[in-house]
């Protein structure tokens, strides 16, 4: 039991003096009788105004639902009528750790009525007290998060931690409380239009009946769902960060002309040591590539470097290689570029036979739809008949006397889906192909330029003079260090690289594996079973009640996908008798209290109020069933307010006057003058 | 060729192949294109055969299509539009079916039935969701006149 209800003071001041009600409600059934008009609805409203929630049934601020009672005018007799000049609101409510507090809300008079003060003890119960009191208020943005809100306060009170959920504007909101009362809080005018609860849906929250069962049965699956939506943003991200650096290892390498090999694409959960990836210059390990240019290096840093005249003719040798070397790339090149040209005219063509293939395939869908149209049904060449001749014809305007044979739709259509796939693949290899074709040009013109340096840092030695050293053999040592160095910078960043994916791996492998123990629909073991007990406890009542629309009331359970009472996996028909509505309402309500009485982690509060739970219309409702069932709460501390107008003889003796009971009648209006 | 497969005992039989056509060459869908043109491109539901020949050639391909879409905002090519049989099929089979009829000065209209047709083509989005684009862009600049005025080479001396 997390609050209950205990004192209601309403205070009148009119032109004819002070009037008002004092009502004391204990644990287990209350009932307030009196007939119709003659105050129950203002008592029952004013506990919900008193506790801020008049947003259940208004979206409008200054309208509050109150009864002309509270607002403007009294009828003191049949007859007369007083003007109500300020209304004032005191109830008394307990919470779990069996404090009580008193909220004051003024609803008319010169106070603020949006404004809640809360005597912070029993003042209502116990008036000798002196209690300190604090200021709170309602509908004003924030009432439900910042402290000064009177809802933040009396969630606290009622030792409840809302929970955030998803609304429609993309972000979060509390669960706001105006949301869940209504699953104990049935007011008479509208409560018992639905089977379910009415929620208010200006708050905008997403799926909010279920989220707030969840919150009410303390369902894992809330929690479930938050983790789930949280890991998948973690999965992408990991994936994000993994393409983008794969992107980077590749596009550094290949703009040193070099290639990595076994790049995983996608985020791994464990890393390959067997065979990792590798970074290859030309078919050549890096390691191993640096390493011959390191020894080669070493060698001619050995060697120390000659004049000119002694290598002259080695230089005028290397000169003509060179030159060679060069003249055969240069034709290399351009039969490369031309095939390179060749190709990617290839593959633009493949793109616009593809093209054509898919108007083609859009084409053949028109067909299809034509002949489901109603209108083409009497057609001839439905049937494949020529309207001219009346004879058979083949589906081809090109051959109307059958020489060829043609496939028919489903058959073209099937074909034209393979052509498209073999297209798609070859288009595949084709552009793999292109690429390799542009990036060994790529290598070939860097080639040819280094060739042509060479042979420009060759002629200018050889045309220097003798005596000096070799010009050529320093440039190529410089050159060979220079590109060692970069090298060795391109090996380390590649490193790097590699490392951060592989250390992706171990979140990646710990994400996945956190998204596979949730349960696939979000609801735990415990969940599924407070959902059956729930539907278990439903059907022991509408048994009780005497239900009679459905024949096979064991059919009716909840759904786990909804929450909501299903009958034979579908909604409860909308064509039920006034009575069974009214009787699937109590079992509902109901189901929810009870649970809480075998599963002590719910969120009920403990108790429901019922304002004229049996209703017009409903003429056989089994009312005393109801008051049985009801009357079973104290023995778990829970409590019921049912106010009803039925007749004081049809209420059983027993409950009029079991001392467990308490009975509160009124033969006469409730609202009376108050002795000053 | 029966004494290389005697030996077989399972008599052989050989068959063409069934071959892969353009869905453009399938009656049923001609007559609908025809019913579109008739509805969605033409005044009043009603052309002349010449025209709504031209109208099919243009949407034949995306090539005939953006060759007139470039005629309409700077005449300097000829467009040429050859004849094509399997219109005039279709053109047939549209009439035989009730779908078409004859309406004065060699035109041609649709039919109550080609009406109910017709409308049922428009109401589904994805059916001739291309030509019903391409219609009416350009149904508006293609009027009897210009066919006329195109294909006798006129247009340019204008």
């Amino acid at each position: 039991m997390l609050m209950k209800i205990c004192h209601l003071k309403i205070i009148l001041n009119t032109d004819k003096g002070p009037y008002g009600v004092e009502l004391r409600f204990t644990e287990g059934l209350n009932i307030l009788r009196a007939d119709n008009s003659m105050g129950k609805s203002t008592c029952i409203n004013s506990i919900f105004i008193a506790l801020g929630l008049e947003a259940m049934f208004t979206t409008n601020r200054r309208n509050l639902p109150l009864t002309p009672a509270l607002t403007s005018e009294l009828y003191y007799s049949d007859d007369k009528v007083a003007s109500v000049l300020e209304s004032n609101i005191y109830l008394e409510i307990e919470n779990e750790k069996e404090k009580r507090i008193v909220i004051h809300r003024t609803v008319k008079g010169s106070r603020d009525t949006s404004l809640i003060t809360v005597i912070k003890g029993p003042a209502l119960s116990n008036p000798t007290c002196e209690y300190d009191s604090e200021d709170y208020f309602i509908n004003r943005g924030g009432a439900a998060i910042r402290e000064k809100g009177f809802h933040t306060y009396l969630a606290s009170f009622m030792g409840w931690d809302l929970p955030k959920v998803a609304n429609y504007d993309g972000g979060e909101s509390l669960l706001y409380i105006q949301c869940i009362f209504p699953y104990f809080f049935v007011e008479q005018q509208r409560g018992w239009s639905r089977i379910e609860p009415l929620i208010p849906t200006h708050f905008r929250i997403k799926d909010i009946r279920k989220r707030v069962v969840e919150f009410l049965l303390n369902l894992d699956a809330s929690r479930n769902e938050l983790k789930r939506t949280k890991l998948i943003a973690e999965k992408q991200k990991i994936e994000r960060k993994w393409s983008e650096i794969s992107n980077e290892i590749e596009s550094s390498s290949s703009s040193l002309g070099a290639v990595v090999k076994r790049l995983p694409k996608n985020p791994l959960t464990r890393w390959d040591t067997e065979s990792p990836p590798a970074l290859f210059f030309k078919e050549e390990k890096a390691e191993c590539f640096l390493r011959r240019k390191k020894e080669s290096l070493e060698s001619l840093k050995n060697q120390t470097i000659p004049p000119v005249k002694e290598v002259a003719d080695n230089l005028e040798k290397s000169l003509n290689h060179i030159q060679e070397a060069l003249c055969k790339n240069e034709s290399i090149l351009k039969k490369l570029i031309n095939s390179y040209e060749i190709d990617k005219n290839q593959i633009e063509g493949l793109y616009q036979r593809l093209d054509s293939i898919d108007i083609d395939l859009k084409r053949y869908q028109d067909l299809q739809v034509l002949q489901t149209l109603g209108s083409t049904d009497s057609m001839f060449l439905r049937k494949e008949i020529c309207p001219t001749c009346l004879q058979k014809i083949s589906d081809n305007l090109l051959d109307m006397n059958r020489d060829l044979s043609v496939m028919s739709l489903e058959e073209n259509i099937f074909y034209l889906k393979q052509q498209k796939k073999n297209l798609k693949g070859l288009l595949r290899s084709s552009e793999a192909s292109l690429k390799n074709k542009k990036r060994e040009i790529q290598n070939i013109r860097k080639e040819n330029q280094l060739f042509r340096d060479k042979i420009r840092s060759i002629s200018e030695t050889l045309i220097s003079d003798n005596r000096l050293p070799s010009k050529d053999m320093i440039k190529d040592q410089i050159e060979l260090e220079i590109d060692i160095k970069s090298i060795e910078r391109a090996i380390e960043r590649y490193q790097i690289l590699v490392g951060d994916l592989e250390d992706l791996t171990n979140p990646w492998s710990k994400t996945l594996s956190s998204i596979q123990t949730l349960p696939s629909d979000n609801l735990s073991e415990l969940d599924k079973k407070k959902l059956i007990d729930q539907g278990k406890l439903i059907k022991e009542q509408l048994r009780q009640y005497d239900f009679m629309s459905l024949i096979d009331i064991d059919s009716i359970e909840i759904s786990i996908d909804t929450y909501s009472p299903v009958y034979q996996g579908f909604d409860l028909p909308t064509n039920l008798s006034a009575s069974d509505h009214i009787r699937l309402i109590w079992s509902y309500l109901f189901s929810l209290l009870e649970l809480s009485r075998k599963y002590e982690d719910l969120n009920h509060p403990g108790f429901i109020v019922l304002d004229e739970p049996r209703q017009q219309g409903a003429k056989e409702v089994s009312f005393s069933e109801l008051l049985q069932r009801s009357y079973k709460s104290i023995q778990f501390g829970q409590q019921i307010i049912l106010a009803t107008s039925e007749e004081e003889e049809n209420i059983d003796v027993f409950f009029k006057t079991d001392d467990r009971v308490n009975y509160i009648n009124f033969n006469d209006r409730i609202i009376q003058p108050l002795k000053s | 060729m029966n004494n290389h497969f005697s030996e077989f005992k399972t008599p052989f039989v050989f068959r063409k192949r069934s071959q892969s056509i353009p869905a453009q060459q399938r009656p049923l869908w001609r007559v609908g294109l025809i019913l579109l043109l008739l509805k969605k491109g033409s005044r009043g539901s009603k052309s002349s055969i010449k025209r709504l020949h031209f109208m099919n050639w243009v949407l034949f391909s995306k090539d005939n299509y953006e060759r007139v879409v470039k005629f309409l905002s700077s005449p300097t090519d000829d467009i040429n539009v050859p004849i094509e049989p399997s219109f005039f099929h279709a053109i047939n089979m549209a009439f035989y079916e009730g779908l078409i009829e004859k309406a004065n000065n060699n035109n041609i209209r649709l039919t109550i039935k080609g009406e109910e047709i017709a409308d049922e083509i428009e109401k589904v989005c994805k059916c001739y969701e291309l030509e019903k684009e391409e219609v009416s862009n350009l149904w508006m600049h293609i009027t009897e006149n210009f066919v006329n005025s195109v294909l006798s080479g006129r247009y340019l001396s204008c």
